[in-house]
């Protein structure tokens, strides 16, 4: 089944003033536009998919029997570009504007989600993560989504749980996990390892006020390696956008590069802009 | 404070026993609402207010946000696998659903045994886990009669003693789940009202003690 997505032409020119708008800001933050395969080879691709990606993938066969997949992901051809250019000397910003496409887990509909999405290669610093988490903050509220939330949280506490407090947390599930995990202002990751140098690079900046930590954070994706995070507004009941860092994922296309991102998914922003 | 937080509760059995949770921990919306037709009420505080709602929508409301918090059966949350937080089982409205068929024939489970059940998807999963394939009715009440009339052979259904099992001769041959009320949240809200969504939470589970 398709679950096909369809825009009216009254949200066409919502979602147009959003991606101008958008576009606009992050071109001001010098990101570079960026534009992959549609239609890809899963071959090519697969290295960078995880568990999670390639089942959720939509494959189908060409008449030479090679397996085509449509774009998955929009981190994973960015990561094989990246990785077969020669490497920067600088950080590279990149964003894009573009369809993924992925069997729902339930339904196994095939679901097309239009991202809006920026990244930063090459830059392995908690400032590199400061900026994307500052310029998503400046980005919803350019939108128009003045009371965002910003839950972070670094994919190895969720590693390190127990497989089935892993899935309690997945599956938003408190009973099983033991308790509601805990959540607070950015001041929570001041004495934490991991997300110390976050916190300085974020103190003081006013985006913080949209940023909380969340020990209870878990993403399905296989391949983050440091910061995860889910945006949330009010009566939404799904995250607007999400993202992270991933460190590894390059390397297995070839090229050993750090990185980090954002990805906004429009689908949900216009079906919330429905509602108001 | 400006806007309460508003509490989807299932009408029926749990409607009692939740204000009875929320009056322990000072939060008070006396039982008018238990006895008249009014759907909602608020709290003396006017902090929170309470939705009266059957309990099959009360996921419906918590999901889409109309709803920050609800109080539902376990039954129905696995049923419906619905996008919202569990924050905690608060201990009352106990029972379980079972499969229940005619007495003395606990082997009666076999390919193709026609199954009548308000909880089909649960049901259909006790099946595959079994490896056998049932045929599951789907019904909305008075899911006892099913055998009786010859419409299934045995039922999945809710019971919390047994009696109206036995009542119409049926016997419970396996327990698919054990269910009791839990507090859930909607996910933006949870983020929104996390403070006092916690403090909720803690309160009603050491009340429960």
């Amino acid at each position: 089944m398709i679950n096909i997505t369809e825009i009216t032409p009254e949200d066409s020119i919502k979602l147009q003033k959003m991606i101008e708008s958008a576009t606009q800001l992050i071109k001001a933050a010098q990101y570079q536009w960026i534009q992959t395969p549609t239609i890809d080879s899963y071959n090519s691709l697969s290295p960078g998919l995880g568990n999670h990606l390639k089942t959720s993938v939509v494959r189908f066969m060409d008449r030479g029997n090679d397996s085509l997949i449509l774009r998955p992901d929009n981190t994973a051809p960015i990561a094989r570009i990246m990785a077969s250019t020669p490497a920067p000397k600088q950080p590279v910003k990149l964003f894009y504007n573009a369809s993924k496409f992925q069997r729902h887990p339930k339904s196994n509909d095939i679901v097309e989600t239009l991202e809006f999405g920026f990244e930063i290669i090459a830059d392995s610093s908690a400032n590199a993560d400061a900026e994307i988490l500052i310029t998503l903050s400046q980005l919803l509220t350019t939108l128009g989504f003045k009371d965002h939330i910003i839950d972070v949280g670094h994919s190895k506490s969720a590693q390190a749980l127990p497989h089935n407090k892993r899935e309690a947390l997945l599956n938003n599930d408190f009973v099983k996990y033991g308790e509601v995990p805990e959540r607070g202002s950015i001041a929570l990751m001041k004495d934490m390892d991991t997300l110390k140098g976050l916190y300085n690079a974020l103190q003081h900046k006013p985006e913080s006020d949209h940023i909380y930590f969340n020990s209870g954070l878990v993403k399905e994706l296989d391949y983050y390696t440091g910061i995860i995070f889910e945006v949330y507004i009010p009566h939404c009941g799904y995250p607007i956008a999400s993202g992270g860092r991933y460190d590894g994922l390059l390397r297995t296309y070839g090229t050993d590069l750090p990185a980090v991102g954002a990805a906004l998914n429009m689908n949900t922003i216009l079906s919330v802009l429905g509602t108001k | 404070m400006n806007t309460p937080i508003t509490i989807a509760t299932a009408k029926g059995y749990l409607l009692s026993e939740s204000i009875a949770a929320f009056e322990k921990i000072g939060i008070s919306f006396g039982n008018a609402i238990e006895e008249s037709r009014k759907l909602f009420t608020n709290d003396e505080s006017g902090h929170y207010s309470l939705l009266k709602i059957r309990p099959w929508d009360v996921t419906e409301y918590v999901e889409n946000g109309a709803a920050d918090l609800g109080i539902v059966g376990l039954d129905v949350l696995d049923e419906k696998k619905s996008n919202v937080i569990r924050l905690a089982d608060l201990g009352f409205g106990k029972c379980s659903l079972v499969l229940a068929g005619p007495e003395n024939q606990k082997d009666i489970l076999r390919h193709h045994i026609k199954v009548a059940t308000k909880f089909p998807n649960l049901t259909q999963q006790y099946f595959d886990n079994k490896g056998i394939k049932a045929n599951l009715i789907k019904l909305y009440g008075a899911i006892e009669l099913a055998p009786l009339t010859g419409l299934s052979d045995i039922i999945s259904d809710l019971t919390a003693t047994g009696a109206t099992l036995k009542e119409h001769n049926l016997e419970v041959i396996d327990t698919i789940l054990d269910s009791s009320a839990y507090l859930i949240a909607n996910p933006s809200s949870y983020r929104t009202h996390y403070s006092t969504i916690v403090s909720l939470v803690n309160a009603l589970k050491s009340q429960k003690r």
